[in-house]
């Protein structure tokens, strides 16, 4: 028959077994400390660096016709998304920036070995939509190694549609100034 | 029933909870009371590289001068309204910054550029106690090894070789590191040819009375100086309303305040009055009135100058007092041979035959702003012997780019590595 001896001797020893547990999950918990040095700076480089690539497309070099008007002329990455030109958005951001090889550092962080871009376009039509502007090299995708991949996005004033929307999208959209969200992510393959 | 066999266990267990929990929190907080106490090897120079990229590519330094445009009787209580890449003493500077203004991050001043990499003003040196760099843009009194790179990466403005400017010392195996990219604005600039027809027409005095005439009846009538014997004057005509105009990015803007005013003017002699028998257009050259002569070789009679009696600066008409001013400036007037000169010029003036540079730092903000004109006046001699110059009329530095190379980004790279 159970009785009830011995009871206080049961709780002593969960309540023991809990205060250790939180003992060695305490003590466990307290030996690392964080800097905030060691974590994502590798992120927060490449987030940097695309900002400012994006930034540098996008800022025109010159005034078009000051004795007409103030307008500067149209930006680079203006005539690569109404264009949809693909290689020419790789061969700007990859290869004349990111990858430029004038760079004195050779600094492993920021070269271009392995590192894989793709872009999307966000637009409003009738409704909100968005298409692929540059997908990665499927001959060096790896999926099984990728690391955490950081996410850049940049607004995009155009003077008409974008180019690459789908046909009833462009038919139906008028032809007025638009901003544009171009959102690119870069990751390590 | 229960004993009271237990009581003692009950207090140990209540006592040693309250030591253990007592030992756990000590031991939480011991590590992050050392943290302050890292050696040296903990330093995370990444985050000094990033630091130091922002301070450069965003921050226009200080002083940052007064906003763009802006009467500076609105800043009064500054002593001294001009940006940094301006002050002759260098213990002036408290931060270096190349932004070309606090609202336009990335777009980077080409002025800024030159002065920020010349390593004779300030001190690069790495073992120096007086580094300037350190002091003035790592902010630590810690010797931090650095690398300071800048190059274009689309081709600069016409006519300029490439830029690759660096500070600093070679990378060691170990640094952090931060890539900027960014936009260099490049300064505005205007060749003035008189031997073009068209604007030999228009700046051509045909005669002394047309001298007299134009000057009190050219496009735009200036109430300036006594027309006494007809001086032929020629004027740059800076408006600042045009020039600032809001509707202008200010990327694009000429912007006389911390810019340099820069003007050549070519092919002189085709102004100057030929009618005289001893005339030689072309003293240096092949062609000359003899048929003799080699190239490059001086083979005609002593050429009659031009010459240039006084530039003077005004707005209304108030000109010798501007001119005094002005001569701070930084103003430096050359002509084909000589040194630059600097205001005021000789009393017998400066010959000139073909070609006439001007070139000014930058022009206080009192005197060229938003609602402020600008005049600069060349006086040339109405000696009434041929040959003189025939020359009068009104140059406007302005948006035209007929007139006036306008101003121009081109885009580029820093890098900046600590250690």
């Amino acid at each position: 028959m159970v009785n009830d001896r011995a009871q206080l001797y049961t709780m002593e020893g969960i309540a023991a077994g809990l205060i250790m547990l939180l003992t060695a999950y305490l003590v466990l918990g307290s030996t690392s400390v964080y800097t905030p040095g060691d974590t994502h700076i590798t992120d927060m480089q490449l987030e940097q660096v695309g900002s400012d690539i994006l930034r540098v497309m996008d800022t025109p070099l010159k005034l078009n016709n000051s004795l007409v008007d103030y307008q500067p002329t149209r930006t680079d990455l203006e005539l690569i998304v109404n264009t949809t030109d693909a290689w020419a958005f790789n061969d700007n951001f990859t290869s004349k920036y990111l990858c430029n090889n004038k760079a004195v550092a050779r600094e492993i962080n920021v070269t271009c070995t392995g590192y894989q871009t793709n872009a999307f376009i966000w637009y409003r039509g009738n409704f909100l939509g968005s298409y692929l502007l540059r997908y990665p090299s499927p001959t060096l995708l790896n999926l099984s190694r990728t690391e955490p991949g950081v996410r850049l996005t940049h607004w995009i004033h155009t003077g008409g549609p974008p180019g690459n929307t789908p046909n009833a999208e462009n038919k139906s959209m008028s032809p007025e100034p638009q901003e544009l969200l171009l959102e690119v992510v870069i990751w390590k393959a | 029933m229960r004993g009271d066999f237990a009581q003692l266990p009950v207090d140990f267990l209540v006592g040693f909870t309250i030591f253990i929990l007592s030992l756990i929190m000590v031991a939480n907080f011991v590590p992050s009371l050392l943290v302050g106490l890292q050696r040296t090897s903990g330093i995370d120079y990444d985050a000094v590289a990033y630091r130091t990229g922002v301070v450069l590519v965003e921050d226009p330094g200080w002083p940052a001068g007064i906003p763009i445009g802006s009467d500076p009787y609105l800043f009064f209580t500054m002593p001294d309204w001009r940006p940094w890449e301006f002050m002759e003493d260098k213990n002036q500077i408290s931060r270096f910054g190349l932004a070309l203004t606090r609202d336009t991050p990335n777009i980077l001043s080409i002025n800024k550029i030159n002065k920020f990499f010349n390593t004779t003003l300030f001190d690069d040196q790495f073992d120096s106690t007086k580094n300037d760099y350190r002091g003035k843009l790592l902010f630590s009194p810690y010797q931090y090894g650095y690398n300071i790179t800048l190059q274009n990466i689309s081709s600069m403005k016409a006519g300029e070789p490439a830029l690759k400017m660096s500070i600093g010392q070679p990378y060691p195996a170990v640094y952090g590191y931060i890539r900027r990219y960014v936009l260099i604005k490049q300064n505005p600039n205007a060749t003035i040819n008189m031997a073009d027809p068209v604007t030999n027409s228009y700046y051509n005095a045909q005669d002394a009375a047309r001298i007299c005439v134009n000057l009190s009846s050219n496009p735009r009538p200036l109430p300036l100086v006594p027309l006494t014997g007809c001086n032929q004057q020629f004027t740059i005509n800076l408006t600042g309303s045009v020039l600032y105009n809001p509707s202008i990015d200010t990327p694009f803007k000429i912007d006389l305040q911390r810019e340099p005013l820069i003007i050549n003017i070519r092919g002189l002699h085709t102004l100057l009055n030929n009618s005289d028998a001893g005339w030689n257009p072309n003293p240096w050259g092949l062609a000359n009135k003899s048929g003799a002569g080699n190239p490059g070789e001086w083979n005609g009679p002593a050429p009659h100058w031009a010459t240039l009696k006084a530039v003077d600066f005004g707005i209304h008409g108030t000109y010798d007092q501007w001119s005094i001013i002005a001569t701070n400036w930084g103003v430096q007037i050359a002509n084909d041979s000589s040194q630059p000169q600097t205001l005021p010029l000789p009393a017998n003036g400066i010959d000139v035959f073909d070609s006439l540079n001007l070139t000014m730092n930058y022009i206080d903000a009192n005197f060229l702003g938003d609602a402020k004109d600008l005049d600069i006046i060349f006086s040339f001699n109405n000696d009434p012997d041929p040959p003189h110059t025939l020359i009068n009329g009104t140059f406007l530095y302005d948006y035209n780019p007929a007139n006036v190379t306008q101003p121009v980004l081109s885009t580029g790279m820093l890098e900046v590595g600590i250690w």
